[in-house]
């Protein structure tokens, strides 16, 4: 028994103890060895990262004591008093000033709760119902946003906030028509707001030089404004500046605005579009680093990480967009068509599930990136009666987009 | 007035709404762990704050510091604003653990708890989180159940969610444990080592005290899947006593047995004491394997009324495992079989190694000592 592996037994096939088919495979399997060895015991090799008591997890927007003490004070007396309409008023009016400083729809949220107890009136007393409007406004709910608008100046004919917000509704909704009447009516009660809502409007209608001109008349009135006022002005008459094909002028008035001191997400969307129409997709990448929480900018960051062929960009900002979209649909909000419909366009390559959903979206929201999007995607569907749709809008709003305009001729939707 | 608002609001009202952040969400994921639920719960930051005020020194700047010296108030504060019910009865919800985590849109704190219930029956989760502020926050809840997962949300209008109603059909039930058993006969050391110990031997055969070759591969497979199969009927028997608590062992006494049945087959590859019998050795040690296995099966939890399919399944699971490092594993060594680095290098040193590997178990398991990592 002892001689079971009698020698000639496994020397009969001409191996040696020192030759290489022994000592190779026999090493290989030691390494192997060690390595199943190591990589359990990898927990305490690697090394644990030192985490600082002194690391900033979150910075907060900086507001003056006493804008943060009449927050908190308003805070606990409508905790005390949710129906004392007048507090109820200023803090609501806080929170949606800081949900549009700070680009946090929370705030929305908070000032949908101050509102609660007449969320459901069919008539709030009127300056609730003037802040609700804003609310839905700014929630994407449109029509319930215009009832409301519509039943206040029923009204209150003069009523300025109401005017402005209602020709912001019918701008996004693209019915440049009513839009262009709320904002010559408010000439009357606040002209600067007025203007800039006019020019606004005549930038999409063909009347950019028009539109230019009377900024450039506001231009003196500009520095005493707010820094958002101002910004925004900045970067509309960039866009204008892009409707008229002066990319030149546009760069030189997003970086005005740019040298505010405030990052809006707004401006970034518009200047990074123009960015990316123009090519510098370096410039995209370096500019919207840290700006990936808005779903616009992320989208137009992984569009750039495409062009680049920067592949682990590409990745990480897709996975960041997909997750967006499972967490939108989960929580059963309607409001990332425009995300999910570009990303299937540009990034995914399918255009077929692009154009349902451009479609979808575009019945929302017109805006000219909407209009945009849905002729992109109708041109890669080749499909005749949805750019029919878009030129039969335009004519009746009269609008003017030199870049839908482009898609639609050449690719003959007749009616242009 | 109305004109100083208008002039205040022009830029909330002109520019279409850009809203940079996503909206409030937590995170939570829920797994069944045996017969309790394991959750851990994302809260942010962001909201944190403006519910409890973390900015301690008010200078605008959130540190880990002023956050994890907060530990207890933020978890007193969530825990009290999720309710774990079974049947009506409130379950206890001890926190495991607080950590900060760094999430796509910022840090997060993340909350540990596991919840423990009186009874299994109609286990239902009510949240509340924020909701007293911010109608629009939402909980996004994801279930993982016996490898599937399932996604719910939970919001003000809807704050409750069912766990106990999370069943599956008999044939997911199947499956699942199916891939359990193929995963945890991979996964598990000791039974690949055993099960590869067995085979090593399985392309010779004994003549005149000495290993023979086998010219036959056709034979050596159906003889090592003879020996395999007997073993999944073995460890079949008492891994079904031992789910069904009919017949139990102390786990120690079990997983020192596993480590003795490595020693002993590495043993008759070195110094054959079984000699035509190796079956004997797969039913034996087969029995003693089974009550390891159950430790895993009772880990993962066997649902009520589909213990049987769970079972039944498992075991597939674990015979397929098996199956498949053996088709994989015999034909190498078939072709290897005259070969020095076989004879010697597999064979010899590689059952000593296992004999080695199989008594620093043994001693570890016996003794309740750490030996080796592994």
């Amino acid at each position: 028994m002892a001689s079971s592996f009698a020698r000639n037994e496994y020397t009969r096939t001409g191996d040696s103890f020192y030759s290489p088919r022994f000592w190779l495979p026999l090493s290989l399997i030691m390494f192997f060895i060690f390595l199943i060895w190591w990589w359990s015991d990898e927990q305490s090799i690697l090394v644990t990262s030192i985490e600082d008591e002194n690391d900033i997890l979150l910075v907060l927007q900086t507001r003056s004591n006493a804008e943060s003490s009449r927050e908190k004070q308003l805070k606990t007396h409508t905790e005390d008093y949710p129906e004392d309409i007048d507090s109820v008023a200023e803090l609501t009016q806080l929170y949606i000033e800081r949900s549009r400083k700070e680009s946090d729809p929370r705030y929305l949220g908070y000032a949908q709760h101050l509102l609660n107890p007449w969320w459901s009136n069919q008539k709030p007393p009127l300056v609730i119902q003037r802040l609700r409007a804003i609310l839905l406004q700014s929630q994407h709910q449109f029509a319930p946003a215009l009832a409301d608008l519509n039943a206040l100046l029923q009204s209150y004919p003069g009523d300025a906030q109401s005017l402005l917000t209602r020709a912001t509704v019918h701008q996004v909704l693209g019915n440049y028509t009513s839009a262009l009447k709320d904002c010559t009516n408010l000439l009357r009660y606040a002209p600067l707001p007025a203007i800039a809502c006019v020019a606004s409007i005549q930038s999409l209608t063909g009347q950019t030089t028009d539109a230019r001109n009377l900024l450039a008349g506001i231009e003196p009135q500009l520095a005493s404004q707010p820094v958002s006022t101002r910004q925004w002005i900045r970067t509309l008459q960039g866009e204008i500046a892009v409707r008229k094909n002066q990319p030149d002028q546009a760069e030189k008035y997003y970086q005005l605005a740019l040298t505010e001191p405030l990052r809006s997400a707004y401006l970034l969307r518009e200047y990074s579009q123009f960015l990316l129409d123009n090519n510098s997709n370096e410039k995209v990448l370096s500019l919207l680093e840290d700006e990936t929480h808005d779903d616009s900018l992320l989208l137009h960051a992984a569009i750039a990480a495409d062009k680049t062929q920067n592949k682990d960009k590409l990745r990480q900002y897709s996975d960041l967009i997909e997750t967006r979209l499972r967490n939108a649909k989960l929580r059963g909000e309607n409001n990332h068509y425009y995300l999910e419909a570009r990303y299937a366009l540009d990034l995914e390559k399918k255009s077929g599930k692009a154009l349902l959903l451009a479609k979808s979206n575009w019945q929302k929201s017109k805006e000219p990136r909407d209009t945009e999007l849905f002729v992109a995607a109708a041109v890669a569907n080749d499909d005749q009666s949805s750019l029919h749709k878009i030129s039969d809008w335009m004519l009746s709003q009269k609008a003017v987009l030199p870049s839908v305009m482009a898609l639609l001729n050449t690719n003959g939707s007749g009616s242009q | 007035m109305k004109k100083i608002i208008a002039i205040i609001l022009i830029y909330l009202a002109i520019s279409a709404p850009v809203l940079a952040h996503k909206p409030s969400d937590s995170f939570i994921s829920i797994e069944s762990v045996g017969k309790s639920w394991q959750f851990r719960w994302n809260i942010g930051l962001r909201d944190l704050e403006f519910a409890i005020g973390l900015d301690r020194d008010q200078n605008g700047l959130l540190t880990r510091g002023e956050v994890t010296s907060q530990s207890n108030i933020i978890s007193a504060y969530a825990l009290s604003r999720i309710k774990i019910n079974s049947t009506g009865e409130a379950c206890q919800t001890p926190l495991d653990d607080f950590e900060i985590k760094k999430l796509e849109d910022g840090n997060y704190a993340s909350l540990t708890f596991s919840a423990q219930c009186p009874n299994t029956e109609n286990v239902e989760l009510n949240y509340s989180l924020f909701f007293d502020f911010d109608p629009t926050h939402r909980g996004l809840i994801s279930v993982r159940n016996n490898d599937q997962t399932f996604s719910y949300v939970v919001s003000d209008s809807s704050p409750v969610l069912a766990l106990s109603r999370i069943d599956q059909s008999g044939l997911n039930t199947l499956s699942s444990f199916l891939r359990e058993g193929i995963w945890h006969i991979w996964i598990g050391f000791d039974h690949v080592l055993f099960l590869l110990t067995l085979i090593l031997p399985a392309v010779l055969f004994r003549r005149n005290h000495a290993w023979q070759s086998t010219d036959n591969i056709k034979i050596a497979m159906i003889e090592t899947l003879k020996i395999v199969t007997v073993f999944t009927i073995a460890h079949s028997i008492t891994l079904s006593l031992a789910s069904l608590q009919i017949l139990t062992f102390p786990s120690r006494f079990v997983e020192s047995m596993i480590a003795f049945s490595v020693l002993v087959t590495a043993i008759n590859n070195l110094r054959p004491f079984f000699r035509h019998s190796r079956w004997i050795v797969a039913f034996g040690f087969g029995l003693i394997h089974g009550f390891g296995f159950a430790n895993v099966l009772l880990d993962l939890g066997l649902s009520g009324q589909q213990t049987a399919l769970s079972l039944l399944g498992f075991n597939l699971g674990v015979e397929i495992g098996q199956l498949v490092i053996v088709i994989i594993f015999l034909p190498l060594i078939y072709l290897i079989r005259d070969s020095l680095f076989y004879r010697w290098g597999l064979l010899r040193v590689g059952s000593s190694v296992a004999a080695v590997i199989a008594s620093i178990w043994l001693v570890e398991r016996l003794f309740d000592y750490q030996l080796l990592t592994i």
